[in-house]
């Protein structure tokens, strides 16, 4: 097992290389010069000299072989905007005029506040809805489920929030409308935008689940089970449960980068202060470093879920081994 | 089986603490100050630092923690200049080349944080705080938006300061080092010398980015003042969480009000701010604040979101329903300082040599109907490059190409087809955004003057990229906006400047034009009068013949406040208005409890 972690760890490597150097030269194609959108309206030469430079975007992109040669330093040929961002020396966030990384400190908790919980409402949710169709297959509780989960699948998002923001925010007043608390009350501005996440997404993970539920009921190990004659509870919990446990361990784990990472368009509508409302920010203000050191960080995050679910298999089933 | 109990259950006491969580966060209402006055912001802050912010928002916001030497009387317009951290108006020299402030004397600085001064208060404002605020605007490692705006090629010595910056690593930058326009005759009184004779610097001193902040604590902060705010104005900044809140409160060490100086004695009914704590919560979204406005925790909302202008207003008469009225809304109308337009690249081989298609697009601009129908109503169609509030502006003036005229514009394109030799071939419209607003704006711009023959291909960029084109001057037609700095007309009459038309200057239509030139450069240098009026027109009736901007609208706000709060007023410039503003606590409590 050491071995396959080892291996996946260095096959890990370039993968995320090959994603820095993507982000790399796709910001540098699509996002020419982003001092300008610092700059202000009357900004000369002068001033974007001076932005750039505190952008790090006067730097070479690649090798700095005049650098090296003036200094005489190998360090100064690698003193270049591509290895800045490999070696997580992202430059200042313009937009902020603050460090990614204490952004993504004072941000990252607020989104996991909406997302950790949502997330575990909503798996426990789904798994439950999911056994209990799947048992009464064909049923009225099934159909009624299934076209429940359709019909949420079917609305976008979008609708949900704006929905549940005018009808329990607006005319019930029963949530905030939007904003945010730290402390105690941040459970009131997290509740609406829980719902609404919960809502939104349990119509897809209960039906996924159901199929999965129903594939594992066709199997030979139930039919057994079955005959012993066991309780169809056991059957279901002990049996069905502890197989289904590999899909929902992929996805739990897969799912995880992105729960830090927040929801786009619930903070940015609710007015959370979290990664998401982060990254719209950052995107509309052409705030480089601050999204490439995103997607450079969620790329090795997802690597490392990856992983991490891997080797879970072999927890969660023993016949699976890791070689 | 035992497993599977066990995960249950925890499971289950997770959304049990949630829920129970909830019901006791929910029946808990948070408490509000009565004493605190509750407001929105709707754009988000880039800095807190007065040298490095350069946003309207940020600008109103941080004029109530820091002061400039002048700013402007509250709440009189025109604009009044008035002496705010100065003692008096610039004495300025006969050549016009030095100004000497003398500044108020006992004008303290407060820290919130004790950090930079153990108690809070700290020393007294002197020259030398004000000389060591203005090097660091011209500091290249701060990367300052101000000095090209404020600074840069107006005083002795001071751009040579800046090189040296530049070279200079980032740490080891002196600010003792002299420069030949800035001195301190002694610790009240401040002299400039400048390059060439530049009137407007008065309203360059009551720019933000002038604003006056402590040495001791910029040398303590460094860059992290743009989070730990420490100036001499009537607030002093308690919490900032980013894009969520900000608290402001009266600052402990203020004299009293922004006219008089620190040793003066006031009642305690007279001294300002009125209102001790100010809670500015930021919304990106509109329509959230909106809603909570009318659920009354917000005392002030600038601006009604467009999509829900017809709930607020009647569309036909632009004025409150019945209902908000009864509810205590009342509404604050104000022409901005600011205008939109379109413009023509002087460079282009098509629109930059063809007056008559100028002004045949120019008239085919409906810009009254483009304000009711897109705007509702929030707009004043402009008849010219100077928007209301201005000397030289005159709502009665009938500017033939800002006229909507079909049958004149279809004339003139005839004479643009016979210039051109041939058919208007296709033309690109470059716009600054890619938003549904701009969006909406380009498609009815487009549909225009496809009523006068002419097939306009709108593009859409990012605000950076738009801008990377204008500057390098490879656009044909582009749609922009331009916002007063100052109360004087030189602030639009600039952008028409011939040395500023090449890559990178301010004029973006790279307009170049002898006559116009020479009328500026007599202008710019002189002193506010008749002779100067009259140039100013000159030079707005070329700006109108050759159309190299179609000037389309000027934007009206429409502000809603309670009637708790006395009345609001917009200022264009300056800041630190929320001194003025009183609160009728016991009419806000009544009214609360009815909500």
């Amino acid at each position: 097992m050491w071995a396959y972690i080892v291996r996946r760890i260095l096959l890990t490597i370039p993968t995320v290389l090959g994603i820095v150097l993507l982000t790399f030269v796709l910001f540098t194609l699509v996002s020419k010069d982003p001092a300008r959108a610092y700059a202000g309206k009357q900004a000369n030469e002068t001033t974007l000299r001076a932005i750039r430079h505190k952008m790090g975007l006067d730097k070479k992109p690649f090798f700095d072989l005049e650098g090296a040669r003036e200094k005489h330093s190998i360090k100064a040929f690698f003193d270049t905007q591509f290895f800045d961002l490999l070696f997580f020396r992202f430059p200042q966030s313009m937009r902020y005029e603050d460090s990614v990384w204490h952004l993504l400190k004072t941000k990252g908790p607020v989104s996991l506040a909406i997302q950790v919980p949502a997330f575990l409402i909503l798996l426990g949710l789904e798994l439950a809805i999911a056994l209990y169709v799947a048992n009464h297959r064909g049923k009225t509780a099934d159909v009624l489920v299934t076209t429940i989960s359709i019909l949420g699948m079917s609305i976008p998002a979008l609708s949900i929030y704006l929905a549940a923001q005018w009808f329990f925010g607006a005319q019930l007043q029963i949530f905030p409308v939007a904003g945010w608390e730290g402390g105690f009350y941040a459970i009131q501005f997290a509740a609406l935008p829980i719902l609404c996440v919960i809502f939104s997404q349990l119509g897809w993970g209960a039906r996924f689940y159901r199929t999965v539920v129903l594939d594992e009921l066709g199997s030979d190990y139930v039919r057994t089970a079955r005959a012993k004659g066991l309780p169809q509870r056991e059957v279901m919990l002990t049996h069905v449960l502890r197989n289904v446990m590999i899909p929902v361990v992929t996805n739990t784990v897969a799912a995880l980068p992105f729960l830090l990472l927040g929801a786009l368009v619930l903070e940015h509508l609710f007015q959370i202060p979290g990664m998401g409302e982060l990254i719209v920010q950052s995107i509309f203000n052409e705030d480089r470093s601050v999204v490439m050191g995103l997607v450079y960080l969620t790329s090795i995050a997802y690597c490392i879920a990856l992983l991490l679910s891997d080797i879970l298999y072999s927890v969660v089933d023993p016949r699976v081994s890791l070689r | 089986m035992r497993k599977v109990k066990w995960i249950f259950f925890v499971y289950v006491g997770i959304v049990a603490i949630l829920t129970v969580g909830l019901g006791v966060s929910l029946s808990i209402s948070q408490p509000r100050d009565p004493q605190t006055l509750y407001s929105v912001y709707l754009a988000n802050l880039k800095s807190l630092d007065p040298a490095v912010c350069n946003d309207t928002v940020g600008s109103a916001i941080i004029a109530n923690i820091y002061e400039c030497l002048y700013g402007y009387e509250y709440p009189t317009k025109p604009y009044k200049l008035i002496p705010q951290l100065a003692a008096e108006m610039p004495k300025v020299s006969e050549d016009g080349l030095t100004y000497t402030i003398k500044l108020k004397k006992g004008v303290r600085f407060y820290d919130p944080q004790k950090r930079a001064f153990p108690d809070g208060i700290g020393p007294e404002m002197k020259a030398s705080d004000v000389i060591h605020s203005w090097k660091r605007v011209a500091n290249f490692h701060l990367a300052s938006p101000n000095y090209s705006t404020i600074f840069q090629d107006k005083i002795v010595g001071l751009d040579d300061f800046y090189a040296y910056t530049e070279k200079a690593p980032k740490e080891k930058v002196d600010y003792d080092r002299p420069v030949e326009g800035l001195k301190a005759l002694d610790d009240y009184t401040v002299e400039i010398k400048l390059v060439r004779p530049a009137p407007q610097l008065r309203f360059q001193l009551a720019h933000g980015g002038s604003s006056v902040v402590s040495r001791k604590a910029s040398d303590l902060y460094g860059e992290g003042l743009n989070k730990h705010p420490v100036g001499t104005g009537p607030y002093v900044m308690t919490q900032y969480l980013e894009d969520q809140r900000i608290i402001f409160e009266a600052n402990p060490a203020y004299r009293g009000r922004p006219d008089v100086d620190g040793f003066a004695k006031l009642k305690p009914e007279d001294r300002l701010p009125q209102i001790k704590r100010v809670q500015f919560d930021y919304f990106r979204e509109q329509i959230p604040a909106w809603l909570l406005f009318q659920q009354k925790y917000y005392d002030l909302l600038a601006n009604v979101p467009k999509e829900s202008f017809n709930q607020a207003f009647n569309p036909d008469t632009q004025e409150l329903w019945p209902e908000m009225k009864a509810k205590g809304i009342k509404l604050v109308k104000t022409p901005e300082a600011s205008m939109y337009y379109i413009g023509f690249n002087f460079n282009d081989k098509i629109v930059g040599k063809n007056k008559p298609l100028r002004q045949a697009m120019s008239m085919a601009h409906n810009r009254e109907r483009y304000i009711k129908v897109y705007r509702n109503g929030r707009g004043i169609a402009m008849n010219g490059p100077i928007p209301p509030g201005f000397e030289t502006y005159d709502a009665n003036y009938k500017n033939p190409y800002t006229t909507f005229n079909l049958p004149a514009a279809r004339a003139l394109m005839e004479q643009a087809i016979r210039i051109n030799g041939g058919p208007i071939p296709p033309m690109t419209m470059l716009m600054g955004d890619t938003d549904s607003d701009t969006r909406q704006w380009a498609e009815y711009l487009v549909s225009e003057w496809k009523e006068i023959g002419l097939n306009i291909r709108p593009e859409y960029n990012t605000w950076a990229r738009f801008q990377e084109l204008v500057d390098a001057r490879e656009t044909q037609i582009y749609q922009l906006g331009w916002a007063a700095d100052y109360p004087d007309e030189q602030t639009y009459l600039m952008l028409f400047y011939g040395k500023y038309a090449p890559v990178g200057g301010v004029n973006s239509c790279a307009y170049v034009n002898p006559k116009y030139d020479e009328l500026y450069e007599k202008a710019s240098v002189m002193e506010p009068g008749p002779e100067r009026l009259k140039l100013y027109r000159e030079m707005i009736a070329i700006i109108n013949e050759d159309c190299f901007w179609i000037h389309s609208y000027c934007p009206v706000r429409f502000d809603l406040q309670y009637d708790w709060l006395s009345d609001y007023v917009f200022m264009d410039y300056g800041g630190g208005y929320r001194q003025f503003l009183t609160l009728d606590v016991k009419k806000r409590q009544e009214k609360m409890s009815h909500r």
